[in-house]
């Protein structure tokens, strides 16, 4: 495995275009949907003459759009990422308190979906037609078919009513851990406290099995066609002619190359996960990104939704080189 | 190998199932659907923050389930002339913190509310709240003089509205609320919950308002849900005592749980049609009273609030100071085509028009739409994303559209919140002060004179004629189509007692109980 650190720098940068294209494009769109953000802050209540122009000047949408966009720019680099119209404070303040929880519930989601996507995926290949491969190639479409709120609905109606999972939130009050990472689960580890990590892992499951059930349903579809494709191979065929065992030739033969396009597959769904999770942390009460900036949409939040945009896609960016990179490792005849 | 992972896992499922959920008893859970935006009370406007921290703080008044305004920090609030009014506060009162609240502190509240950038830096959006006042100063021990820059009549409408804080706070925003209400602040998880504890020194509250004294509840939660069918399902569940923002389809399931019930205020948000009164067709009047004895306002509440609504003979609410109690127009068809064909549309010329309407109240656009339909008139409704863009539209004759299904919320309930807004001629073309809600483009020489009448005089008397006046001018003139204002529901646990909601969607829960 080799990789060319110049080709890995011009990755990088070939990322800046980007970036800077996804600023505009969500700059331009937000000021040209109508609608007045600090109307709607302000409400239909007494609005008293002059005040709503103050307000705007005190947020500099008195300025034109391309100062405002280039104070938007500008800001990025130093670390400003702008000011909050609705909550009045940063709006990296804003976000940052809340992706944390994001995060937790996209990595819970991502390991819940592999627990289940990678055992069915392989049986399903290798027994093919069988009862395992014919159940999950339904489950599979019906995964994918699901709308996330629906399923989730379903699901909070099946296990929640009945007190078996909390409804909505993150952890019962007064059990939060100590903030070290501001992951409750592995805060909970981290400091031993076991009442809390039952909290948070009753509260996560819900959510992050809805949030992960389309990336389950792709993910074993995936597996079991390039399972197919590999076990198929002669040298799958030589490696039983020696005498291994059916599950050595499969976990350490087969597996291995199968997983190549699977991991891209994988990785690149993350980014998917992170768009999913609007809807599912408005359905479960889930206090990350995601409903952050539904809201945010709907109030006109210019520098909320720039800033929030910009997490997600750099969040993507990521996701693709991390994509590309893990391809060269799985398969050092491809080059970075 | 393969019994002990087994029996490991039982063991697992065994301790998750069967943990414990911590106690609640004495501990009131609020299911909201949308977080708090602040802490700090005079930085926002806001429905649900006003909701959380009118728990943590008092004002000089309150409003009582019934919209009563009745004294609470002030002992008494008195006119001293046109531009100045005296409020004495009460004595014996304590901050969380346990400092005493003084003149001191009133009057620095008043100021930072009124002031530009008495805020660190900023004003506080809640300044119009405050209509004319300019600034407050201590005239003795206990009593202060809130300084006007004009008259302003519904100076004790819009007093309710403002929270106190202590003067301690200095140039700086709230980071950790202090007041001096029935609650204290213990932690706010954003997109979470916040969480609020008993205040044991409380002085009582409201004296005109039993039971006076420290709230029955020890801990209140307020937890953000956003979904309403997981609040719905959380108040089922237990997790949760009252559930605000209920879509009316959920009263029959609230009805058939026995542990909970539905429970339905008139709220302070008026329903109507906004007709462009200076564009063909709604510039004949004769059209816009067509319309208005075209639409069954019984049928529409009946049909799509399930019964829980009120009709309106003209934008005001009943419960509205200055009410006129005009008839509403009643549901006659055939009086309807009498007026259309008066104005020239008939079978052969109907009458066809765009209705428009955010996303929000497209079944109620569709249901006018067809009741309109029965007259001879033919509608297209046009849906929008939301209001902020139909508004932007509107406010400007050049690009106001034909006809836009909306409401407009009033929660003082004093009649200045809502007229000047809706009928003053909107000469700056914009959103600001009278007019901003001006969306017919209506204009009256007489009720813009009847509303400069109601914003100068000091007889009250006289103030409430003119708006009764004007709403008979506007009854006549139509420039909407008038129609009703829902009740708003909550769903309430039966172990919780002693709570109801309130017009103005304050959730007051200093005297609730929870058994």
């Amino acid at each position: 495995m080799t990789i060319n650190l110049t080709q890995f720098i011009n990755r990088l940068l070939q990322t800046i275009p980007v970036v800077i294209g996804v600023t505009l494009i969500v700059f331009s769109l937000m000021h040209l949907t109508p609608g007045d953000p600090v109307e709607i802050m302000m409400g239909q209540g007494s609005v008293t003459e002059g005040e709503i122009q103050r307000i705007r000047e005190e947020l500099g949408l008195h300025l034109p759009l391309p100062v405002q966009y280039l104070r938007f720019v500008t800001g990025i680099f130093k670390g400003d990422l702008g000011y909050s119209i609705y909550y009045r404070q940063p709006a990296g303040e804003v976000i940052f308190a809340r992706l944390p929880a994001t995060f937790e519930l996209m990595v819970v989601a991502m390991i819940i979906s592999l627990a289940i996507a990678l055992p069915l995926g392989i049986i399903s290949a290798v027994r093919q037609y069988s009862l395992v491969d014919k159940i999950g190639t339904i489950g599979a479409l019906l995964g994918v078919s699901m709308p996330g709120f629906w399923l989730g609905l379903l699901l909070i109606m099946a296990f929640s009513v009945n007190w078996i999972f909390p409804v909505a939130g993150r952890i019962d009050f007064g059990m939060a851990p100590q903030r070290i990472t501001g992951l409750y689960l592995l805060d909970s580890i981290l400091t031993f406290n076991w009442p809390s990590f039952w909290s948070a892992l009753r509260h996560i499951l819900l959510p992050a099995i809805t949030l992960g059930m389309s990336m389950t349903a792709l993910t074993m579809k995936t597996i079991r066609s390039s399972m197919l494709e590999v076990i198929r191979e002669d040298y799958i065929t030589f490696a039983r002619a020696k005498g291994l065992s059916r599950s050595q030739v499969v976990l350490k033969h087969a597996l291995k190359n199968a997983l190549i396009p699977t991991v891209t597959v994988i990785t690149l769904n993350m980014g998917v996960l992170l768009g999913g999770n609007m809807i599912v942390e408005t359905v479960f009460g889930w206090p990350g990104l995601g409903s952050l900036v539904v809201n945010a949409i709907f109030n006109r939040d210019y520098p909320l939704v720039q800033a929030s945009v910009l997490i997600y896609a750099i969040t993507f960016i990521i996701c693709n080189l991390l994509a590309d990179f893990l391809y060269t490792v799985l398969n050092p005849r491809v080059k970075f | 190998m393969k019994r002990f992972f087994c029996l490991t896992l039982v063991l697992v499922m065994a301790t998750f199932f069967s943990w414990p959920v911590p106690a609640k008893e004495g501990t009131i859970v609020v299911g909201i659907d949308a977080d708090a935006l602040t802490l700090d009370p005079h930085n926002f406007r806001h429905r649900e923050t006003e909701a959380i921290l009118r728990n943590v703080y008092d004002g000089f008044v309150t409003r009582t389930s019934d919209m009563v305004v009745i004294p609470e920090l002030a002992e008494s609030v008195t006119q001293v002339d046109d531009l100045i009014w005296a409020i004495t506060i009460r004595e014996g009162v304590k901050f969380h913190d346990g400092t005493p609240f003084t003149v001191k502190d009133a009057v620095y509240t008043i100021n930072r509310i009124v002031q530009e950038g008495a805020m660190g830096g900023k004003t506080s959006p809640r300044k119009g709240l405050f209509g004319t006042v300019t600034g407050a100063e201590a005239v003795d021990e206990r009593t202060l003089h809130v300084h006007l820059s004009a008259p302003m009549p519904h100076f004790l409408a819009m007093l309710p509205f403002h929270m106190v804080v202590p003067a301690s706070l200095g140039e700086g925003m709230v980071a950790k609320p202090v007041g001096t209400g029935p609650f204290k602040f213990v932690e706010w998880e954003k997109g979470s919950h916040v969480v609020l504890e008993r205040f044991d020194d409380y002085y009582g509250g409201a004296p005109d308002w039993p039971p006076v004294g420290p709230a029955p509840a020890k801990r209140v939660i307020f937890r953000v849900i956003p979904e309403p069918a997981s609040r719905l399902a959380a108040l089922r569940a237990g997790e949760v005592d009252i559930i605000t923002m209920v879509p009316f389809d959920y009263y029959p399931v609230l009805e058939a749980d026995p542990n909970v019930r539905p429970v339905a205020v008139t709220g302070t948000r008026s329903f109507f049609i906004d007709l462009n009164v200076n564009k063909p067709p709604f510039d004949n009047v004769l059209v816009r009273r067509a319309l208005n004895y075209a639409i069954d306002r019984d049928a529409l509440i009946e049909q799509i609030l399930d019964g829980m609504g009120t009709k309106i003979p003209t934008i005001l609410s009943p419960d509205a100071l200055g009410y006129n109690d005009l008839e509403p127009y009643p549901y006659d068809p055939e009086k309807a085509i009498a007026l259309l064909a008066e104005a020239g549309y008939g079978p052969d010329n109907p009458l066809r028009f765009t209705l428009d309407v955010r996303s929000d109240y497209r079944v109620e656009a569709l249901a006018i739409a067809h009741l309109l339909r029965r007259v001879g008139v033919e509608v297209n409704v046009e849906v929008w994303p939301d209001y902020g863009t139909l508004s932007d539209m509107y406010i400007r004759e050049e690009t106001r559209r034909q006809a836009w299904f909306d409401s407009w919320g009033n929660a003082s309930l004093d009649p200045e919140g809502i007229i000047p807004a809706k009928y003053y001629t909107n000469t700056s073309g914009g959103i600001e002060g009278d007019g901003r809600g001006n969306f017919s483009g209506y204009s009256s020489p007489e009720v813009d004179r009847l509303i400069r009448l109601t914003k100068s005089t000091f007889d009250p008397e006289e103030r409430v004629a003119a708006f009764k006046k004007i709403q008979e001018i506007i009854y006549e003139d139509a420039p909407q189509v008038f129609l009703y204002i829902p009740q708003e529901l909550y769903g309430v646990s039966n172990r919780l007692e002693n709570w109801s909601p309130s017009p103005d969607s304050r959730i007051n829960l200093h005297r609730a109980v929870k058994k």
